[in-house]
């Protein structure tokens, strides 16, 4: 048997993350939980072994005869990915910590939810793409149930199980429908398979797999109509394993659907409208429940759905237009940034108040801490899009690449929804500036929420400022 | 190397907020004077500039008559530059910028509330700002006009009076709605005129974005797109029905910030107009130029009519801007050259003349702790030198012969005059209306009796009469003799109305 | 006529198979003789009359834990079909790979005796 298309080193960030989570268990089975601290330092050696290893142009070659692919979506995944992890593993152990949480299952299932996400957002075959949102899924199943003792937590965790499935089974039976009528799992072939059997009989079986499909994948990014579950696992999970899912888990399934849909740019007359009409209902739906939401959390989770909808604007743009996967690329890396530290300072902010996300919670915090109050609203802002931070860039992007593929109208809803969304985001930072602290007393940050905090606040402006930075790099790398 | 001037003006107030922020909390003075150091470096700079600007060079359209230009690649994918200059349009603004930011440092002398984010958030205020203002690159524009958006809300949000979270809220919505427009406008221009953010290039493009068979939602592209800009642009101005955000944030806004709302940021309504939307769109400017007259003159009375009615004494100078940015826009719609330089004199000195007046507010402000233009009375017997200065800024507002404001005026109605006789006539009622509300203001506060209770009121000090002399010896030498600021914009405004009027 | 290839036979098929239940479900029900008594509708515990409430005695969670761990070497086992029957032309590659999977479910296996899942206490 020829093995010369095999090229194993294209799994490797995969393989050295899954193979961190698997000595994570190890370790603390053969401890026996006596040396869970220093885990989490063998966890993040793995993912940093795995950045480097992105980082390197030897894994150009597609793997496993084409099912792992290397592409600048590929390595943008897996870097946005990787990047979430060196940003939460340290804050989500200290939070397993205070809480008692079990540390070495946190670190482990983390892990191998970040392995699923990796492989997603470099599968190159249906399978690959399967199994890696099978991977991540049920490993945010259990990351949602952490907390097991907390009926909040075993609620989000049952009901993500159940939609979850739910949409496991409408894109599993999405794809066998339309690999079984385009003749291939390879997910770029797709489009010249499917473009054989146009006008017989078997194109409405395929037209059937490509919206159950899609589906699916709405269901998995939590877009509108697919979307009620977000607010309940969001708010009922350990707020660490809410922000790997708001962050990671949506990178990976933006990547992941981005490849897909870039297949299906030739049938795009069969799913444009309706992952427009999905697009403009999510940005319109998930900006306005944000607005009135009074509990942070819950208004971060709503925010990531109206985040969603932006992204899917880019995402029609890519395969209706033959646009590039850029605007969606770049989208992403300032979102999971700012949104990995606000969850954080959410959790930090909710256990020194009320404990339960108050919004009040954020009342005089510039009093507290005038410089975690001015990060919080930079972090914020950069979610709304203000110049010259990086969100802004994203949105520019994706709004240009809306209205360059044609879709003028749905850009001009896109930026309207935006101004919500300001009011929105502008809530916690009017209350940290503008009111009085009802608690008195310094709120102190450890070395590694400050760490965190500052990084996504730097790493908002620069991108902002410099958006080449992480294009270039991407570009370079993959191409 | 002098090409970065312009740069170096706008990126040392920054510098200066980064500093700032790394002095300790309870060093006031050192605060302070490292604010105003920073704030002196763009001042002399703009001097510099005022001095060597070629006033030859046209502008506007015209790459050539553009000095200090930078450009470089900021983001080449999308064409995005870091492209920079000043031209007759800008230059007094930048001038009238620097001017007022340095000032403004000294007449916040008295805040106490956490000193150093207020200095941090008021330079880098002056950085958006002055970006605004020698920006030539659209999204460049854009981005300095937001951040300075932000810096403002917080100033009003966090050192404004009782009701300051409301106004600041109000402001940004306001300010963001418009800017908004402005964005989507921005992204239709440039995939409409080659891909491209360069204003002046947009300009050369202004024929294809004229053409009657290119609409957008079905209606015609340069006039949607005006109007979306108009918007934008005229909720800065603000031009009514957009004001009323305006008297609220003026009433809770620090004295400092009130200048500069007043003095700088309304004129970045009316300076974009000038910029953006009369060259790029010279066949709609034309369409809406009666349009653009009648808000002006609208703006003219009912700002005054509203000026009239104000107990509190700072609610009166806001509505006086209201009524004063009513002439820019009469004398912009003119579309003649006398309208066009006296709208943009007037701009430099209303600018100047509201920062004064809003200054002399504050120094009352800052004695009697209330503004209620009925609880004075007879200050001119207290306060002889303060009530001097006062007299001089209110009759500069009048608009009074040998005053700045005189000159601007008379420009402004002899171009209106050419184009508009019957809204120029009622414009003209605007003078008296002004008179009338500042001479009863005057009567209340200065003059008749004294009020017991403020018969020890101290005398202006050093340090306000420092922020005030300046700009009334400027305010005096202007009205007679305005040459200096007029040759820095004839050649640009001149250009402006060819452009438009030749369309 | 090709049957084939419209999958009319495939078709008719699952028509036979869902006719034949159908019919022999409801022959049952309606031909069957029906006579219950008390023993006939108690749950089924050996024979012997129930002891207690099937609720409170159920089986312990731990029941189902066995049998997740059950499956999950069971499934192992299916995996490890298929490379021994072509275990020749997979060669050396073949074995390395299966022994990362045995390697990666042995880890799952410590795991789990130290968790003390199958510890019968």
């Amino acid at each position: 048997m020829d093995f010369s298309g095999l090229n194993v080193a294209a799994l490797l960030p995969e393989l050295l993350v899954s193979g961190g989570g698997l000595l994570v268990m190890a370790l603390h089975a053969a401890f026996r939980g006596r040396q869970d601290r220093q885990l989490v330092w063998v966890s993040l050696a793995s993912v940093v072994a795995a950045l480097a290893f992105c980082l390197n142009p030897l894994t150009v070659e597609p793997g496993y005869f084409g099912s792992a692919l290397s592409d600048p979506m590929a390595f943008a995944g897996r870097i946005t990915v990787l990047a979430a992890l060196v940003l939460l593993l340290p804050g989500g152990v200290a939070y397993a910590r205070s809480r008692n949480l079990p540390q070495a299952e946190y670190l482990s299932l983390s892990l191998f939810a970040a392995t699923g996400m990796m492989a997603l957002a470099s599968a190159g075959d249906l399978i690959v793409l399967f199994l890696a949102v099978e991977v991540l899924s049920i490993s945010l199943y259990c990351l949602a149930g952490l907390m097991g003792e907390r009926e909040s937590s075993r609620q989000a965790a049952l009901t993500y199980f159940l939609a979850g499935s739910f949409a496991s089974g409408f894109l599993l039976f999405g794809m066998a429908l339309l690999s079984g009528s385009a003749g291939t799992l390879d997910i770029a072939a797709l489009g010249t398979g499917l473009a054989r059997v146009s006008g017989t009989g078997t194109q409405w079986v395929a037209l059937g797999g490509v919206v159950l499909m899609i589906a699916g994948l709405l269901f998995k990014v939590g877009a509108v109509p697919f979307h009620s579950w977000v607010a309940e696992v969001y708010s009922g999970s350990p707020t660490v394993v809410t922000a790997f899912m708001s962050t990671a888990a949506k990178a990976a399934a933006f990547a992941g659907f981005g490849r897909v849909l870039l297949a299906l740019g030739s049938v795009s007359e069969a799913w444009v409208p309706l992952v427009g009409i999905c697009a403009g209902a999510t940005m319109i739906l998930g900006n306005f429940t944000a607005l009135v939401q009074g509990n942070f959390k819950r208004m971060l989770a709503f925010s990531s759905v109206a985040h969603a909808g932006y992204l899917l604007l880019g995402l029609m743009a890519v395969g209706a237009a033959g646009e590039s996967l850029e605007a969606v690329i770049f989208y992403l890396l300032p979102y999971v940034l700012a949104n990995a530290a606000l969850f954080l300072v959410a959790a930090k902010v909710s256990q020194a108040g009320s404990g339960n996300y108050k919004l009040d919670d954020y009342k005089g915090l510039a009093r507290r801490n005038p410089w975690l109050a001015g990060l919080l609203a930079l972090l914020l802002l950069g979610l709304a899009g203000m110049p010259p931070l990086a969100g802004f860039m994203g949105k520019f992007m994706v709004f240009s690449a809306a209205v360059r593929a044609g879709h003028t109208g749905l850009a001009v809803l896109g930026i309207l929804t935006s101004v919500v969304a300001v009011f929105t985001y502008l809530r916690p930072v009017v209350y940290a500036w503008f009111h009085e602290p009802e608690e008195s007393g310094a709120l102190n940050l450890d070395g590694g929420l400050a760490f965190v905090v500052w990084v996504a606040g730097a790493g908002l402006l620069l991108l902002g400022l410099w958006p080449r930075l992480w294009l270039d790099l991407c570009a370079g790398i993959g191409v | 190397m002098e090409q970065w001037v312009l740069t170096l003006m706008t990126f040392v107030p920054l510098l200066g907020a980064a500093v700032i922020t790394f002095l300790p909390k309870d060093q006031h003075n050192l605060i302070r004077w490292t604010a105003a150091a920073f704030a002196a470096v763009p001042l002399l700079l703009a001097f510099w500039v005022w001095q060597t600007f070629n006033r030859a060079g046209v502008g506007v359209d015209d790459l050539a008559g553009f000095q200090y230009v930078v450009k470089l690649p900021w983001i080449p994918a999308y064409n995005i530059e870091y492209f920079i200059g000043v031209d007759g349009l800008s230059a007094p603004m930048v001038l009238l910028t620097a001017l007022l930011s340095f000032l403004c440092i000294f007449a916040s002398w008295g805040i106490s509330k956490q000193l150093k984010g207020y200095f941090a958030l008021f330079l880098l205020l002056e950085t958006g700002m002055m970006g605004t203002f020698v920006s030539l690159d659209f999204i460049l524009f854009y981005v300095f006009w937001e951040v300075m958006l932000l810096p403002m809300y917080f100033l009003i949000g966090i050192w404004g009076g009782p009701r300051r979270e409301y106004a600041a809220i109000k402001f940004f919505l306001y300010t963001l709605a418009g800017s908004v427009l402005m964005l989507v406008g921005i992204l239709a221009l440039y995939f409409q005129g080659g891909q491209t953010f360069s204003l002046i290039e947009l300009m050369a493009h202004a024929r294809d974005f004229a053409n009657p068979a290119l609409t957008i939602f079905g209606m015609n592209f340069a006039k949607v797109l005006f109007v979306a800009f108009f918007i934008g642009f005229a909720i800065k101005v603000p031009v009514w029905p957009f004001h009323t955000w305006l008297p609220d944030a003026h009433v809770e806004a620090p004295t400092a910030i009130s200048v500069i709302l007043a003095g700088v940021l309304l004129k970045m309504g009316t300076y974009g107009m000038m910029r953006i939307s009369m060259p790029i769109f010279p066949g709609a400017m034309q369409d809406f130029a009666f349009a653009i007259a009648v808000l002006g003159v609208i703006n003219i009375l009912y700002g005054a009519y509203c000026a009239m009615a104000q107990e509190d004494l700072k609610k009166l100078v806001a509505y006086s801007s209201v009524s004063h940015m009513g002439y820019v826009m009469l004398g912009m719609a003119a579309l003649t050259p006398q309208g066009m330089t006296g709208a943009a004199l007037q701009m430099f000195n209303h600018g100047t003349i509201t920062a004064m007046m809003f200054l002399l507010v504050g120094v009352v402000y800052d004695r009697a702790h209330h503004r209620q233009i009925n609880g004075f009375g007879g200050l001119g017997a207290v306060m002889p030198v303060y009530t001097g200065v006062a007299m001089l800024a209110f009759f500069a507002s009048m608009g009074l012969p040998g005053l700045s404001g005189f000159i601007a005026e008379v420009l402004v109605f002899l171009g209106a005059f050419q184009s508009y006789k019957w809204l120029t006539f009622l414009s003209a009622l605007g003078i008296i209306l002004t008179a009338g509300y500042l001479l009863w203001m005057i009567k209340r506060v200065f003059l008749g009796p004294l009020n017991e209770k403020y018969k020890d009121m101290p005398e202006i000090n050093a340090r306000e009469l420092f922020t005030l002399v300046p700009i009334g010896l400027i305010v005096i030498y202007l009205g007679i003799y305005p040459i200096p600021v007029m040759d820095l914009m004839d050649g640009a405004t001149e250009r402006l109305v060819t452009l438009v009027t030749s369309f | 006529m090709e049957l084939n290839s419209n999958g009319v036979a495939l078709a008719v098929l699952f028509g036979l198979a869902l006719a034949l239940v159908g019919v022999m479900y409801l022959a049952a029900t309606y031909l069957g003789p029906k006579k219950f008594n008390k023993a006939k509708l108690q749950p089924f515990e050996c024979g012997m009359d129930p002891v207690g409430s099937p609720r409170e005695g159920g089986l312990r969670l731990r029941f189902y834990v066995v049998a997740i761990l059950f499956v999950v070497f069971d499934i192992e086992t299916i995996f490890l079909y298929p490379w021994a029957v072509s275990y020749s032309k997979l060669g050396l590659f073949g074995l390395v790979e299966v022994l990362v999977f045995l390697g990666a479910l042995g880890i799952g296996l410590f795991y789990v005796l130290r968790k003390g899942v199958v510890a019968w206490k």
